[in-house]
């Protein structure tokens, strides 16, 4: 019993790599059982450690750390191209989104050069507006403009805002048009006539009678001469 | 207006001059870390695969991906025990799936292409107690099996190998002594 307990401990003793105490080293002098022990376990840890040893303290390859260098360079290398092209890539795109956005911005039907806004922008131009008629000139634009767009709603099929214009104005129309708007200004009645509603015209209901004829006179044709002939 | 762009291209060209500065620094840094820590990344490597081919390709693989994530180390003076957890994270990857491959070809092989059993002289000639221990340590939980290798590495105490896994002295002492207790059991 006291033996195995010694043994237990040399075990212990030999894992943790440490020293022996005073007692065990007494006992294992004493007693040659756990000697014996003491010498199997003890080379046993020996040799478990020279076998780890050689294990792990292998002698390092000299082409470990060029072989290190040139994969840094292959690294390296790939990752810059792989950079210059996804910036490429990036730029493209840029450029793309760019250019669709300006088409757009073209093809709007806002930002038409014909549009009534820039016809009245260049009629206040030609003419002399004076500030109290501004706000009529933008109210009468916009009536007119909603008329027309209402009319073309209710009449015209639905057209592709970006496949064809949405008001086609003859140079001639545009020119009038803008004579108009500029002779607005000299005409104050015209030009607060233009901001009212339109008079609701209340149609009444038509009655069709019959053609009513008071007197007819019926007078025999004149006598046919034998030499003229008859009509 | 020249003057502007003139202050601002040399502007420019400063900041380029501080960043390529930077860059070479750090990588100069990091060589002289290879060269201080890329013996103990292959040497980890190693005491898993047990190859020295293999070891070496893991521990260049180590490297090159602590050079990619070098930015991120806060502490220059953790390399090592990062390197060293990465080498044997990667070893243990390759370990493991050499055992899968090597299962799967003797499961599916013909037995005409099997390797011919071992002659009782090989047998006799081979290092027995050392493929024992090999096999015993590949049963080994990873906690344990990275102290056991850590400290046979020549030139390491326990206070270092304890720093370079990130854990207390104490707690080195107390895996290697349950590491090596488990392999003599093994190998009595």
């Amino acid at each position: 019993m006291k033996c195995e307990k010694h043994q237990g401990k040399i075990l212990e003793t030999l894992a943790a790599g440490g020293v022996f105490p005073g007692e065990l080293s007494t006992h294992c002098q004493a007693c040659p059982a756990c000697r014996n022990f003491y010498e199997q376990q003890a080379g046993l840890f020996r040799s478990i450690d020279a076998g780890l040893q050689a294990i792990v303290n292998h002698e390092v390859p000299p082409s470990l750390l060029p072989g290190v260098r040139a994969r840094f360079d292959e690294l390296t290398v790939p990752h810059r191209a792989w950079v210059s092209h996804w910036s490429f890539s990036a730029a493209l795109a840029v450029v793309v989104i760019l250019g669709l956005s300006l088409g757009y911005v073209r093809l709007r039907p806002g930002s038409r050069p014909n549009s009534l806004e820039n016809v009245a922008a260049s009629a206040g131009a030609m003419g002399n507006r004076k500030p109290e008629l501004q706000p009529l000139l933008e109210s009468s634009t916009a009536s007119i403009r909603q008329s027309h767009n209402g009319t073309r709603s209710r009449d015209l099929p639905p057209v592709p805002s970006t496949a064809a214009p949405e008001v086609i104005v003859l140079v001639e129309e545009r020119q009038a048009f803008a004579k108009f708007v500029a002779g607005i200004p000299r005409e104050r009645d015209l030009a607060l006539a233009l901001t009212q509603p339109a008079p609701s015209i209340s149609d009444g209901s038509v009655e069709i009678s019959l053609l009513q004829i008071e007197s007819v006179e019926v007078k025999p044709l004149e006598t046919v001469q034998e030499d003229g002939g008859a009509n | 207006m020249q003057e502007l762009a003139l202050i601002h291209q040399g502007e420019t060209l400063e900041r380029d001059a501080a960043r390529e500065a930077e860059r070479s620094r750090r990588d100069r840094e990091f060589e002289a870390r290879v060269a201080e820590c890329g013996p103990l990344a292959f040497r980890v490597a190693q005491g898993v695969l047990r190859n020295a081919a293999d070891a070496e390709d893991v521990a260049q693989e180590a490297l090159l991906r602590a050079y990619r994530k070098f930015d991120r180390l806060r502490d220059v003076t953790r390399f090592r025990g990062w390197l060293v957890r990465i080498s044997f994270r990667l070893a243990l990857d390759r370990w493991r799936s050499a055992r899968r491959r090597e299962r799967r070809e003797t499961e599916w092989s013909l037995p005409e292409r099997r390797p011919a059993p071992p002659t009782t002289e090989e047998i006799a000639v081979s290092n027995q107690f050392q493929s024992r221990l090999e096999h015993a340590l590949d049963e080994m939980p990873e906690k344990f099996r990275i102290v056991l290798l850590l400290a046979a590495i020549q030139g390491y105490t326990l206070e270092e190998v304890a720093g370079m896994l990130g854990v207390p002295t104490g707690t080195v002492k107390s895996r290697l002594f349950l590491a090596r207790k488990q392999l003599a059991e093994k190998l009595r």
